[in-house]
């Protein structure tokens, strides 16, 4: 190497050596949660009277963006025949604006003109700045009724109406028993009658791994110290918490994996169906497998990816050899609920399939490309994360209800099967409806549909 | 940190018609909604849960500092861009910055003002450096480190406005922020490009070891003998 070369790089690392003694970083309550500051009885008080503009700003931000009527399809029923699914488009237009006028705009055209529908942008928490699980009032007085255990916050309440939900409690398909179909006797699942309910079906193995998955333990908002949102001292939350007699009751809380408070989007609770044909597990850290997740959630969606705020709160990290690997195999037979008219490997069965639902598979496996990452052969997944790219058609950076509008990045796909079953949509919640992720996807992917490809793919969507 | 542009998150409105017709408010009307449990014990509030006006808590008070210090260095570097530069499109990107810093340091300054918070050095040793090493540049070599600076300097000055707005006490100081924030991903998106394209140009000026003005030290790897 000549030596003026050698010379200015001397200089130059000498340079960047300097550097670093010179910058200040940000605060470290932009990655880490802080040390509380105030009393826990002057924490409650002021929250519970923030309370109602905090409820007020969400049903305000949702009656601006959504139609959030009830107003259900006519027969069409969730698997449990407990719930109508709700029917038609609910994300509104700007004023205007019709959704062929949007399909035949560039994306660039509608940044420009600020015209993306406000419901296909990221949905904010309830609360931004506070975050954490919010669960809907179905699981709130069922546990409470069950186990004297609490899951209201005094600090917020669930956002969306009830119809918009998954029916309660959902109905459980174990893939050892397809003869016996739902397994739930129309209960939810808690710690005090899971084992009178599964002796005789489960193994001893699988039972402890529930048991484990229905034992409360201390989450950010539900503990014992001054920085809980529940009033009093709370046991914690349980796995079914959320993943409600292992599917979904819409409880939400912010992503794990994104810093600072501000940017952390949405997460509505995942469906656990099907989680024996998943490969990658967690929207946005694709965990390879459902140990790890099990594993890892312990440290994400009880104490948001912070295992120092975990270490003070109470921090259970199940044993991976033994308890992490019951929990994981009892998630492993939850299985799909029964699609009679899908064939074996996910295709519709002419004989059983009405015209329009055949029609809406010819358009999900060609024109409207969603077989493209849902592969009817594999559950309709694909295994893999994807990039939908939305933040082509707004402006990046606004600030909604304190959460900022930033682009989604790679999201892992979401199987399809009973996807009736599981509303809100998207990883985030933001589309109440089946209609509406068509119209999402017909945007984004400018597919150009008419309304009659648009309800027939709906209508294949309703049979899967 | 760096820039800052828009006079006051009102001014942005008002220059932004996309923004107006909206359905949704751009940034919050209402009072800010944190988590009380992380407030500072003797923040006076003008009701219950909501902090009374211009009362800064610390990330109020680290933005408010970080922001001025940065806003001033970038206009102080754009200028230093305007005749170092022998490229037109680098010199309307400076003039740009030039500009729309000029505003934000305005409306920060008031800000400042307003909330009590010392007005902090106008060039700390950090950009003083970054000048110094920047000041001996010309031509390719200067663009190219310069708009290596910008693409840092936004990207850093994105997550500062985003903390502010998920963690200040101060309601105009997060909307300062949260107006602010969206101009900065439109520069961090110009001086990408723009970098993109120099270094297109000059491929060798950009193949260079890193002269390292411009950014956080990157570990030094030996490299094998060239033979």
């Amino acid at each position: 190497m000549p030596r003026v070369i050698v010379g200015t790089a001397c200089a130059v690392s000498l340079l960047a050596l300097s550097w670093a003694a010179f910058s200040d970083s940000l605060p470290p309550d932009a990655s880490y949660r802080p040390l509380p500051t105030q009393p826990f009885s002057v924490v409650r008080a002021a929250d519970e009277a923030a309370k109602p503009a905090v409820m007020r700003r969400q049903a305000e931000l949702l009656q601006a963006r959504y139609d959030v009527s009830n107003r259900p399809l006519p027969d069409t029923f969730m698997s449990g025949k407990r719930k109508a699914v709700q029917g038609g488009v609910r994300v509104k237009l700007p004023q205007g604006v019709t959704w062929d006028m949007l399909a035949q705009m560039t994306p660039d055209a509608i940044a420009e003109g600020d015209l993306l529908p406000a419901g296909f942008m990221p949905l904010p928490h309830v609360k931004q700045a506070t975050g954490g699980q919010v669960f809907p009032n179905n699981q709130i007085d069922t546990i409470q009724d069950r186990e004297a255990r609490s899951l209201r916050r005094f600090d917020v309440d669930f956002d969306l109406p009830d119809h918009l939900t998954p029916e309660f409690p959902p109905p459980i398909y174990l893939t050892t028993h397809p003869e016996l179909g739902d397994v739930s006797q129309g209960s939810l699942l808690t710690i005090k009658n899971y084992y009178a309910l599964m002796v005789g079906i489960l193994t001893p193995v699988q039972i402890e791994g529930m048991r484990l998955l229905l034992t409360p333990f201390p989450q950010e908002e539900f503990n014992q110290t001054e920085d809980r949102k529940s009033a009093d001292q709370s046991l914690g939350v349980t796995c079914l918490d959320c993943h409600a007699n292992f599917h979904t009751n819409a409880a939400f809380h912010q992503t794990p994996d994104v810093r600072p408070q501000a940017a952390r989007f949405r997460l509505d609770s995942v469906s656990l169906r099907g989680l024996f044909n998943q490969r990658i597990h967690g929207s946005k850290r694709s965990l390879r497998s459902v140990e790890d997740f099990t594993q890892f959630e312990q440290r994400t969606a009880y104490f948001n990816g912070d295992h120092m705020s975990a270490q003070r709160k109470g921090a259970n990290l199940p044993d991976r050899t033994d308890q992490v690997a019951m929990m994981g195999q009892m998630q492993d037979i939850i299985d799909f609920p029964p699609a009679p008219k899908l064939d074996p490997l996910g295709r519709l069965d002419p004989a059983k399939a009405s015209e329009r639902e055949l029609a809406g598979e010819r358009l999900f496996l060609g024109r409207a490309r969603c077989a493209e990452c849902h592969v009817p052969q594999t559950s309709f997944m694909d295994n893999m994360m994807h990039d939908l790219k939305l933040e082509r058609f707004y402006q990046i950076g606004q600030t909604v209800n304190g959460l900022v509008m930033l682009p989604d990045g790679p999201i892992k796909t979401f199987t399809l099967r009973g996807i009736k079953d599981s509303p809100p949509y998207l990883h985030d919640g933001r589309l109440l409806t089946l209609a509406d992720t068509v119209e999402f996807f017909n945007l984004i992917l400018s597919l150009k549909l008419n309304q009659q490809e648009k309800d027939d793919l709906v209508a294949y969507m309703l049979a899967l | 940190m760096r820039l800052l542009f828009v006079s006051s998150a009102v001014m942005l409105l008002a220059l932004t018609p996309a923004i107006a017709q909206s359905k949704e408010k751009p940034h919050s009307a209402t009072p800010p909604v944190g988590n009380r449990v992380f407030a500072a014990p003797q923040t006076k509030e003008q009701a219950r849960s909501v902090p009374a006006p211009h009362q800064a808590n610390l990330p109020d008070q680290v933005f408010v500092i970080q922001a001025t210090r940065g806003g001033a260095a970038e206009i102080e570097l754009a200028r230093l861009a305007e005749q170092n530069t022998r490229s037109d499109p680098v010199r309307n990107f400076a003039r740009q910055m030039i500009k729309d810093h000029s505003q934000a340091n305005d409306a920060l300054r008031k800000l400042t003002e307003e909330d009590g918070v010392p007005a902090p050095d106008q060039f700390d040793a950090e950009r003083r450096h970054v000048r110094e090493g920047l000041s001996g540049l010309t031509g390719p070599e200067f663009d190219i480190e310069y708009l290596r600076m910008q693409v840092q300097n936004h990207q850093r000055m994105a997550q500062l406005l985003e903390y502010e707005i998920g963690s200040g006490a101060d309601a105009q100081v997060r909307d300062f922020a949260s107006g602010a924030l969206r101009k900065v991903f439109v520069h961090l998106a110009m001086a990408r490009d723009l970098l993109d394209q120099v270094s297109r140009q000059n491929p060798q000026v950009a193949a260079a070891p890193p002269r390292k003005v411009s950014g956080m030290p990157t570990p030094q790897t030996p490299r094998p003998p060239s033979n």
